[in-house]
């Protein structure tokens, strides 16, 4: 626990002043609670002398409207200062979190997959907030009240301190002996929670092919035995806290059953005065209270820290390695030498050497998980090879500066991605400077002219949060717009008309095609018509480099090459039987 | 505010009335301590020692201690017994119902939202039932009795203790007409800077690659900053009126101590009735600090209430008081007219798709051709218009003999973390082994299910993510063979698979479509050339009907369809250098 706390107290960074004195002054307040204790004590001691003093009961009713207003100016300040120290640390940690992905290789955030590192950017640091904001200051009260008032306690006598404290061991003792395990029962009570959300959300996910299929739904079935062995399982864990809970509750809460006596009696053998007995016990009947919230910490801080491993995970990927010395490449061709890459254990790519000629269309064919995406990632740095180099134009691309390489090439990979904003804001981000007539030659050389005729107002038709409001086939074409708009010498698409539809797929390899003199062109692809067209065809097979050459020879000489394409061709011819009947 | 969290409890309300019933005995117990103190007080102020013994005094503790255990731990048991019984019922009915709704709210919604909404909000009803409610409730009734105990032994005391209140209401009222002022924008702030994260996030190689990294960033920067703010501003302006209405509260005990011991100096009260209000008025601000604590949680277990509350009582689907069985397969629509909300999808659509026949219907995207295919399915009622199988108006027919004539091979596939078998065995929960195996074969599945590590008997969650879309996309046409519906509608089962797989997926729906009545939702047109019947769809209308190649002459916009994939089809074409 103390780790945690030291872990926790890391990620305040420069607010750790605000938090400290937070946690100062609400010891202070703490101590300024104690005041009405002593007030009341002063006070007997004045109503049963003789004569009465008015004027110093007046003086301790005003001490005791001093001590509350103070108390809570304390209160408040830390309030204040404890948030906004938590709101600070907040702010920070996010800016810092999207700073180093801003940073890491590219892959790496692909992988981690954004609604992931959204939910760890946001859920995961705002669930510190009600750390460092409450519980946090609330831990030092809960402390520094307890401790005070013990030590008052021994200072006025010690046999009741020691009465009072008895209480507290007494039901620390319950604590750590019924909740012995508690950490792992916990767990697997949090375990147990996780199941059944898993089986909601899978059998409300299902429900469409529940309701297509099933008659009387075995899914149903299953989700109804869920339940229930959730249920069972919860009333069972809770039935075991019920007893010791009431027991450790009761006890925490029953100093006086200790104190009372022995006060009592020291009242009575003249040990102690009346206005000191009544003291000790006020005292030690509002002793435990704070200690309350101390037993829920270790569990609270237990599930924080699982939030905060995911943010240190996040943060410490390594960035990609920056150039020292950038080189400036002399020309646009790519060559891939000797690249392996691993992922892991995994070799993903192994020995591969190809060069792509500057100026003409290559394109990188083979079957699922041959390596085509890992291999065509590696031009823009994605990330970076685990042995042999990837040059343009002669320059390592880990050499070339990164604003450089972006500048130089052109991407659109499987994920598209579109900006809340409209059609034609999304195609001229890709050169904001362009004309109007360059932004339309590109919306209608990638097929966007078709949809976008449709839509109510045309290219100014807001796309929505990530393009929501259109179909991936849509979606696809704007983003190629985009790419072909960016006018680099260097165009990298992977499957980029994979979910478009025939007549604009047609459209846009004729764009591609009469690109291919003008710039150097590098694609993975299925569609056998680009394969076909292609001036050098690269043929991947399990991390390997299997063929090189064009269409024509691969067909000629590999057999397993032929099969591909052979399959692919059957594919789009084929027909569904449907015999002519009326 | 609490009726609804009570709602929960259902049928087992009484088990919990009773169980807060306990609760709020064990909170009055815990006030025997002071009352012996009291008793203490009592005695010595008045000069005349104790009234009662210190053993006595040891021993009524004690009792109550004891008790209180007891009542502590029986009123947990029957809360927790009660509310997690409760939520079980309330999984139940849940799990039920959903199963009723009409597919339409599921997609209308995305299923991932209902899903994690639904899960979220059980999770906060949850403690707020089995532990908030009732410790509130004893609270409350606990902090209301020291009140009239104060009041009993002097009115004055007892009115004492609300001295603040006239000042604590107003500040109370102030802040919660702040926080409901400023509120909002936090959640606004925090939203957007959501958004914009998870824009960031997404489309970190687009910003790389455009070289805008630095500039978007400046606005996820600003929106992070803008929710700091926010936060900042909602704290400034709540806590000095929130701490005004906390500090107003406790102003009893000053004035308790000051107006009572005046009095008690001008012997108009007794010295134990002082000290007892001090003491007590210290032990009132307790639960009221408490009630504060829970009414946020309570708020938000109800909250949560009435969201569940409201999938309960979605419409269901109406279900036909006759219902009647269709005796052939063909399909009709007459005059469909439909629209989500205010879009109009499909306007006076009329057609009929053979019985045993291929339809297959194109078009450009978002021109309402799976909208068309999810009508007859009953996914949605229609607007205008009716939809009849063989005859029989689909909603004259029961949703279960529906769900037996139509089957649907959808673009995403949805397997169950479940075994292989079950999953396919899902088509017709009554199939044999053997049946099961020669639906996988005829849906090209066979072979590559053989080589998983368990077969027919590997679960998907273990290996998910190992199958390819192709894959999933055999073992929900193998779940369609098995079902044998003689309705099969395919919606572009192959967007989006490579061609090994797409090849693999052309021979199982081969296998499927056998004898039935077919629609076919598709883009390549060479995939239907054969068909009986192509509807060309437009803008939500059927603007051709008829065989390919009578719409290749009557339809322009089929031909010109037809045109540009041909022509991408000779590669020699398409090699033209410029």
């Amino acid at each position: 626990m103390k780790a945690s706390l030291a872990r926790l107290l890391k990620l305040a960074g420069t607010q750790r002043p605000r938090i400290l004195a937070a946690c100062a002054l609400s010891g202070v307040a703490a101590l300024l609670a104690l005041v009405p204790y002593l007030l009341i004590e002063r006070l007997i001691a004045l109503l049963i002398g003789d004569p009465v003093e008015y004027e110093a009961i007046i003086m301790i009713g005003a001490a005791a409207l001093v001590a509350l207003v103070l108390k809570f100016v304390c209160r408040g300040l830390v309030s204040v200062l404890s948030h906004v120290a938590a709101f600070e640390i907040l702010h920070d940690l996010r800016l810092r979190l999207l700073e180093a992905l801003a940073r890491q290789p590219l892959v790496k955030v692909v992988e981690a997959g954004s609604g992931r590192i959204k939910k760890i950017i946001m859920d995961d640091v705002e669930a510190m907030e009600i750390f460092l904001a409450h519980h946090l200051e609330e831990m030092s009260t809960s402390l520094l009240g307890p401790s005070v008032v013990i030590a008052a306690l021994f200072w006025i006598d010690w046999r009741v301190a020691l009465a009072t404290l008895t209480a507290v061991v007494a039901a620390v003792l319950v604590h750590s002996l019924a909740f012995r395990d508690h950490g792992e029962t916990v767990r697997s009570y949090h375990n147990a929670q996780e199941e059944m959300n898993g089986r909601t959300v899978e059998y409300v996910r299902g429900i469409p092919v529940i309701k297509s299929f099933a008659r009387s739904p075995r899914q149903l079935e299953r989700f109804t035995t869920a339940i229930r062995d959730y249920n069972d399982f919860v009333q069972a864990w809770a039935a075991r806290w019920y007893l010791p809970g009431a027991v450790f509750s009761v006890t925490l809460g029953m100093p006086l059953l200790f104190s009372l006596p022995v006060a009592a009696s020291l009242y009575q053998v003249g040990d102690l005065t009346l206005s000191e007995t009544v003291l000790c016990l006020l005292l030690s009947a509002g002793f435990t209270t704070p200690l309350y919230r101390l037993t829920y910490l270790p569990d609270l801080l237990a599930r924080l820290m699982e939030g905060e491993k995911r943010i240190e995970g996040l943060l410490r990927v390594e960035p990609l390695p920056v150039p020292d010395r950038p080189v400036e490449p002399r020309g646009t061709d790519i060559a891939f030498q000797n690249v392996v890459v691993d992922y892991g254990e995994r070799r993903v790519l192994d020995n591969i050497t190809f060069t792509v000629p500057t100026r003409a269309m290559t394109v990188i064919v083979g079957p699922s998980g041959a390596g085509k995406s890992s291999l065509i990632r590696l031009v823009p740095r994605f990330h970076d090879v685990t042995a042999g180099s990837v040059r343009i134009g002669g320059a390592d691309v880990r050499e070339i500066e990164q604003g450089r390489l972006m500048g130089m090439t052109a991407f659109m990979f499987q994920e598209t991605f579109l900006f809340n904003d409209t059609v034609i804001g999304n195609i001229r981000l890709a050169r904001p400077d362009a004309t109007h007539d360059e932004v339309m030659e590109a919306a209608h050389l990638s097929g966007c002219d078709a949809f976008v005729r449709r839509l109510p107002d045309g290219y100014d038709t807001l796309v929505g949060a990530h393009g929501r409001a259109l179909s991936g086939g849509e979606r696809q074409r704007i983003s190629l717009a985009r790419t072909l708009l960016k006018d680099s010498p260097i165009v990298l698409l992977d499957e980029a008309t994979a979910s478009v539809d025939a007549e604009s797929e047609a459209r846009i390899h004729h764009a591609l095609r009469s690109m291919a003199g003008r710039r150097t062109l590098l694609l993975v692809t299925h569609k056998p018509h680009l394969v076909a067209a292609a001036d050098h065809v690269v043929f991947l097979w399990d991390g390997r480099l299997r063929g090189y050459g064009d269409h024509g020879d691969l067909m000629r000489d590999d057999r397993e090459f032929r099969t591909l394409f052979q399959t692919a061709h059957e594919v789009t011819r084929w027909a569904m039987e449907g015999a002519p009947r009326c | 505010m609490l009726k609804g969290l009570l709602w929960v409890a259902g049928r087992h309300r009484q088990t919990f009335i009773i169980g807060t019933g306990l609760r709020v005995a064990e909170a009055l117990l815990s006030t025997v301590p002071l009352l012996m103190l009291y008793l203490f007080l009592i005695g010595v102020a008045n000069g005349e020692g104790s009234r009662v013994s210190v053993w006595e005094m040891a021993a009524m503790i004690l009792g109550a201690a004891i008790l209180q255990v007891t009542l502590l731990q029986a009123s947990t048991r029957l809360c927790y017994k009660a509310g997690l019984s409760g939520l079980e019922d309330l999984r139940h009915a849940l799990a039920d119902h959903l199963r009723r709704v009409p597919l339409g709210y599921f997609i209308d919604r995305n299923v991932g939202e209902v899903s994690e909404h639904l899960v979220q909000d059980l999770n906060v009803i949850q403690p707020a039932v089995t532990h908030f409610l009732p410790k509130s409730i004893a609270n409350i009734v606990l902090g209301a009795t020291l009140l009239a105990a104060m009041a009993l032994i002097d009115p004055i005391i007892g009115l004492l203790c609300l001295a603040g209140l006239p000042v604590a209401l107003p500040l109370l009222f102030w802040s919660q007409r702040r926080l409901k002022r400023l509120a909002p924008r936090r959640v606004e702030t925090q939203a957007e800077a959501a958004t914009r994260v998870l824009e960031f996030v997404m489309g970190l190689p687009v910003l790389k690659s455009l070289l805008l990294t630095d500039s978007r960033f400046r606005l996820v920067r600003a929106a992070v900053a803008a929710n700091r703010k926010a936060n900042i501003d909602l704290v400034a302006s709540v806590v000095p009126t929130g701490i005004g209405y906390a500090m107003a509260l406790e102003l009893g005990f000053p004035a308790i101590a000051l107006i009572g011991a005046l009095a008690v100096a001008d012997d108009s009260l007794a010295l134990s009735a002082l000290l007892f209000g001090l003491v007590a008025v210290l032990k009132l601000y307790l639960p009221l600090q408490y009630l504060m604590a829970y009414s946020a949680h309570l708020r938000l277990g109800e909250t949560a209430v009435n969201r569940v509350r409201s999938v309960l009582n979605t419409p269901i689907m109406t279900e036909p008081t006759e219902p009647r069985n269709p005796a052939s397969f063909e399909v009709g629509f007459h005059g469909v007219t439909f629209g989500y909300a205010d879009t109009p999808v499909l306007r006076d659509v009329n057609c009929v798709l053979p019985k045993r026949g291929l339809t297959a219907i194109t078009g450009p995207s978002g021109a309402g051709k799976t909208t068309f295919a999810h009508l007859i399915a009953r996914y949605w009622d229609v607007s205008e218009g009716s939809i009849r199988i063989g005859g029989v108006d689909v909603r004259d027919i029961e949703s279960e003999a529906l769900n037996n004539l139509v089957s649907v091979v959808h673009q995403q596939v949805f397997l169950f973390d479940d075994t292989i078998l079950d999953n396919i065995r899902l088509g017709r929960p009554s199939a044999t082994e053997d049946e099961v195996f020669a639906a996988a074969r005829a849906a090209r599945c066979h072979d590559f299910i053989k080589k998983l590590p368990d077969g027919y008997g590997t679960r998907i969650g273990e290996i998910g993510a190992c199958l390819s879309g192709g894959e999933r996309q055999r073992l929900s046409i193998a779940r369609s063979i098995l079902k044998n519906a003689p309705i099969v509608i395919l919606d572009e089962p192959t967007a989006s698979v490579d061609p090994q797989n797409e090849s693999e997926i052309q021979k199982a729906i081969t296998n499927l479509v056998a004898d039935n009545t077919v629609l076919m939702i598709t883009h390549r047109l060479s995939t239907i050339v054969h068909a009986h019947q192509i509807l060309v769809m437009d803008q939500g209308r059927v603007i051709g009907c008829g065989q390919h190649e009578s719409l290749l002459t009557n339809c322009p916009l089929y031909r010109s369809l037809w045109d540009r994939q041909t022509l991408d089809a000779a590669p020699d074409l398409a090699k033209t250098r410029p």
